[in-house]
């Protein structure tokens, strides 16, 4: 029996995947926790041979981060995320930590069930690319990747001065962007262009 | 009597109202080639032709007194008073020609010369203030925005200029003007609604020190910069409304995702209802009778873990509590837990899950106690636990220099203490506190 470990802190979709876990002859639930910082924890006491791991989890810790950790302890356990964020950064983030396969909850015709099966047999199932959201005029995939950036910075609510500093460019240089991205948009403001970003979750700042 | 003598009166007269307007245009010219500092020959030019003037005026007033009564004329005033009337007329008319070649260099030298006056007059034409002062605080040229300045700021337009700039400086002037601005440059908010800059510099005019004081109108700037500041602070407060929708929007997410996926149940137990009453009305339906099984078993397994106690209403902390038991380790709580304060309470899981971890495979403890405290700007926790001793100082491997990273970049401290006993100390901020008082942590 597969052992699986499920980090997801939405009561619903973890109750999905403990009812597939549960239904299915292959897979045996471990746990199913909240908080992906604690999933190390479990990693060491049971012998876990797969996660199931949500990006956002509980307090706003970040799935990408425990799997990393745990990929470098742990490389022999699988991982697969699963989320529904189109944040246009997380399928590079997930293979740069070693993740092993990536589902996107609500998007992907696969089964999960089915690309755990692919995963456990030695695949690594990545999607082609970043769900394509409308935002605004435009969508998500016309925007470069430097915009993504300063987008991502900008439903931070801090200054272009703060942002620049961060991302290492001037504030007319963010000024600018931003200008181009309201063009391209057509929203009225910096705040409905943070507040829309956010909202169709192709940008999500790691706040902690 | 010929000559003077013989002219009409009224002729007479004439002529030495004339003789009398030519000598005090004389004197003019003479008074203004002294004070304008004119070349020495045309001050000659001017001083002798005032004398000739002279001299031809009280002449003939002279000899046209002696028509009136009896005076004793004096022998040369007799013989020019004596000569043909015309003679009167030369002299008068050569006086002229040198009084009006005086009046016309007077003009072109004053044309093309600065005088005192001119600069008091362009000064006062300008339209900022200036003052020049000397070393002892005397004014020695001020214009007239100058004093309508003074006058609105300190109530006078006589005073030490020393004294009017510690004024100044200090804010000491009347109701109604605000300081906007100190240092150098100050900057005044007038009771009249403009805006005024003032500063001072020292000049060197022929080898001696004198004081500048200007000051620009500012008005426009002023404005705008308050339009700015407003325009600021309109954004900033969008910018704070930002982040709360930051912070509430997973929670917004979520709670669609949790919609979206009840609406699958939803339609899944549809799905299988439908299908089942086919399957009993019709006897035949588009799914096998195996396949309505397993349907309906999926769905009657969803409804028992719907059963179980949800996890939502469990706090953060308590996941913690779990993982230590998972790990046979007691955990122990002193102090509160910041449960509202997410970014700390984060930190202070993270550090208990490495003291866990280490707890079992270094220390071979049994309980882990974290004592919480805090302070106007920090949270103090303090991790120990119930095991063996480190040997000697620990080094810090992947996990706590990971930690460290993660509590320095959000403005806290760590420290480890190896002796007697393991201890790991996190002084993280709190939320409103400010990490940079150095008086209360750090």
């Amino acid at each position: 029996m597969i052992k699986v470990l499920v980090v997801e802190d939405q009561a619903m979709p973890r109750q999905l995947f403990e009812s597939i876990i549960s239904a299915s002859a292959d897979y045996e639930l471990v746990q199913s926790i909240r908080n992906a910082d604690l999933a190390d924890v479990y990693c060491e006491q049971f012998d876990v041979d797969l996660i199931l791991m949500d990006i956002c989890t509980d307090m706003n810790s970040s799935g990408l981060e425990a799997s990393e950790r745990i990929k470098k302890k742990f490389p022999q356990i699988k991982i697969i995320i699963v989320t529904s964020m189109p944040e246009v950064s997380y399928l590079d983030r997930a293979k740069n930590a070693g993740v092993d396969s990536f589902w996107y909850k609500e998007v992907s015709d696969e089964p999960i069930i089915s690309l755990m099966n692919r995963t456990v047999a030695g695949e690594s199932v990545y999607p082609d690319s970043t769900p394509v959201v409308p935002l605004g005029q435009i969508k998500s995939s016309d925007f470069s990747d430097r915009e993504l950036e300063i987008l991502r910075e900008l439903t931070s609510g801090d200054t272009n001065a703060d942002i620049g500093e961060r991302l290492g460019i001037s504030q007319h240089t963010v000024r600018d962007h931003i200008k181009s991205m309201l063009e391209k948009t057509g929203f009225h403001s910096r705040t409905e262009l943070a507040v829309k970003a956010r909202e169709s979750g192709i940008v999500i700042l790691d706040r902690y | 009597m010929s000559g003077f003598f013989a002219l009409p009166g009224y002729v007479q007269s004439a002529l030495l109202i004339c003789w009398c307007v030519l000598f005090v245009a004389d004197i003019y010219c003479v008074i203004a080639s002294f004070i304008h500092k004119a070349t020495v020959s045309s001050k000659l030019i001017c001083f002798s032709n005032f004398l000739f003037c002279s001299v031809g005026f009280f002449t003939f007033a002279f000899g046209y007194m002696s028509n009136i009564r009896a005076v004793v004329l004096l022998p040369f005033v007799m013989k020019i008073c004596s000569a043909p009337w015309v003679t009167a007329f030369l002299l008068f008319g050569v006086s002229l020609i040198f009084t009006l070649i005086c009046l016309r260099k007077i003009k072109i030298w004053r044309t093309e010369h600065i005088t005192p006056m001119s600069i008091k007059e362009g000064t006062d034409k300008l339209p900022m203030g200036i003052c020049f002062h000397d070393k002892n605080g005397v004014t020695r040229l001020i214009n007239h925005r100058m004093e309508d300045i003074c006058r609105l700021l300190i109530g006078e337009t006589q005073f030490d200029a020393f004294v009017l700039w510690e004024r100044l400086s200090r804010g000491d002037v009347c109701h109604g003007n605000k300081i906007i601005l100190s240092g150098e440059s100050l900057i005044y908010s007038l009771s009249d609604g403009s805006a005024v800059s003032f500063t001072r510099k020292k000049v060197d005019v022929d080898g001696a020190d004198y004081y500048e004081i200007k000051a620009v109108n500012v008005t426009r700037e002023y404005m705008l910069s308050l339009n700015l500041q407003k325009r600021n602070d309109e954004t900033r407060e969008f910018n704070r409304r930002l982040r709360q929708y930051g912070e509430k929007v997973d929670d917004i997410m979520r709670e669609r995702e949790i919609l979206s996926a009840k609406i699958n149940i939803h339609d899944e137990l549809g799905e299988t209802l439908l299908a089942t009453r086919n399957y009993l009305e019709k006897g035949k339906t588009a799914v096998s009778r195996d396949k309505l099984l397993e349907m309906w078993k999926s769905n009657i397994a969803l409804f028992r873990t719907g059963e179980r106690k949800s996890l939502e209403t469990k706090s953060s902390f308590s996941d913690l509590y779990e993982a230590a038991e998972v790990m046979g380790i007691e955990l122990k709580v002193v102090g509160t837990v910041p449960e509202a304060d997410k970014g700390t309470l984060r930190l202070i899981i993270s550090g208990a899950r490495e003291c866990l971890t280490n707890a079992v495979h270094h220390a071979n403890a049994t309980r882990l106690t974290l004592e919480i405290k805090r302070d106007k700007a920090f949270y103090t926790v303090d991790y120990t636990n119930d095991g063996t001793p480190p040997d000697g100082e620990i080094s810090e491997g992947g996990g706590l220099s990971y930690l460290r990273q993660r509590i320095e970049k959000e403005g806290g401290f760590m420290s480890v203490q190896s002796e007697p006993d393991f201890r790991l100390t996190l002084k993280l901020p709190c939320e409103g506190g400010n990490p940079n008082d150095k008086s209360i942590g750090g």
